[in-house]
């Protein structure tokens, strides 16, 4: 079967050296020719040459080549801005002065890349610290031994936070004063469905809807005004 | 001066000792063989004269030095070698064969314990070096099946090896 081709007739030492040429999208073609060739192009000192010489040499070639005037192969930036592949404002202009990478600009725009991961940092940081924070602790910042949680929380304004104690504030008040005025519930009577009927039905329940109507109150207080100022210039007319 | 080489279907060669100089077999043999025609048993007359054709032409040109192998591998070749491989494949093969057979350098490197990296690398035989090049260039950027008719390779691979083999390439598809 070798014997018909004239390329696998050839020694193996001289298959290597033609297999030092290619490149791997090459070898990997060959590898799937035939047995022979496979095991060839596995061979470890093929590509121990291959990534220790030939590579490297291959990146000084491309990097430092020299034409037949002594002219390099690469071109540089002044090359590259003349065939247009450089392109910007001024560019011209700022490589003549030597500003096309060291320039202001990229001073600054390095800066503000800086400060943009600064700031992405403190946010993902933040945010992985009042997940920590809500598990363990949940009793603890409800006695606001802990912050609250909505004061390390970056969705929430500075500005809210007043609000959002005293929300809280009258919202504890109002669940002391109801445990006052109804008095502990019996053990298994929420469940049932008849007395939770009666319960909302004989004004003890009416706390939990003026609990609502309370919040809503302390978000947005002057929707009463405006209510009223409506109502009224109906009146009139 | 000049020596005389007899091939193995007996034609006798008078070359140049200059020219004679680039083959290293013949080179080791000289000294040995004094005025006595040089036999090369594994050589054609017509291989033979495409060979000197090509140290002749590179007669005055230095020698090679020792390759450490860091010389760039591009598969370049000047336009006079160009002109000079592009033979049939029958004949390309061949000088192939008998470069690698008249170079003994990478035996002389075996003998003095180097590494077989820089055997496989030293192994430039002048002629041979094109043509390997030459081979390179052929099979560069063809496709497997291409490559099996262009050389006339039989896929001798099981069913199930190509089933693995696909399998592997699978990832490196363009999708």
């Amino acid at each position: 079967m070798a014997e018909t081709s004239p390329l696998l007739a050839l020694p193996p030492e001289v298959l290597l050296h033609i297999l030092s040429f290619l490149d791997l999208p090459d070898l990997d073609c060959l590898a799937t020719v035939s047995t022979h060739l496979s095991r060839l192009c596995i061979d470890p000192i093929l590509h121990r040459n291959r990534l220790r010489i030939v590579a490297p040499s291959r990146v000084e070639h491309s990097l430092f080549a020299q034409g037949l005037h002594g002219t390099p192969l690469r071109p540089n930036v002044p090359e590259l801005v003349r065939m247009n592949v450089l392109r910007g404002l001024g560019l011209e202009r700022r490589w003549r002065l030597g500003e096309y990478i060291y320039s202001v600009q990229s001073v600054k725009q390095f800066e503000s890349s800086l400060r943009l991961e600064h700031a992405r940092i403190i946010r993902v940081l933040s945010e992985h610290l009042t997940k920590r924070i809500k598990e363990p602790t949940s009793r603890a910042a409800q006695r606001i031994v802990f912050p609250l949680e909505q004061a390390v929380s970056p969705l929430v304004s500075r500005r809210l936070l007043p609000t959002i104690t005293s929300l809280k504030w009258s919202m504890k008040r109002d669940r002391l004063a109801r445990r006052v005025r109804v008095g502990p519930p019996a053990r298994g009577m929420i469940n049932d469905a008849d007395h939770v009927k009666a319960w909302l039905v004989d004004g003890r329940g009416r706390a939990l809807v003026q609990e609502d109507e309370r919040i809503r109150l302390a978000i947005c207080p002057g929707v009463n005004k405006m209510v009223r100022l409506f109502e009224g210039l109906g009146m009139n007319k | 001066m000049s020596i005389t080489i007899v091939t193995s279907d007996n034609e006798q060669f008078c070359v140049e000792k200059l020219v004679a100089q680039r083959i290293a077999l013949i080179e080791d043999m000289v000294e040995n063989a004094g005025d006595r025609p040089i036999p090369l048993p594994n050589v054609t007359a017509s291989v033979l004269r495409k060979i000197l054709e090509y140290c002749e032409h590179h007669k005055n040109d230095p020698l090679p030095p020792y390759d450490d192998g860091s010389r760039s591998r591009t598969t370049h070749i000047s336009e006079w070698d160009q002109k000079f491989i592009t033979v049939d494949q029958e004949m390309l093969f061949e000088i192939i064969l008998a470069a690698n057979y008249l170079e003994m350098k990478p035996l002389l490197y075996v003998r003095l314990n180097v590494p077989r990296v820089q055997c496989l690398t030293a192994c430039n035989a002048v002629a041979g070096d094109i043509g390997c090049k030459t081979v390179a260039n052929m099979i560069k950027g063809k496709s497997p099946e291409e490559i099996r008719k262009l050389f006339n390779i039989v896929n001798n691979f099981t069913p199930e090896e190509e089933a693995q083999i696909r399998k592997e390439a699978e990832w490196a598809e363009d999708r």
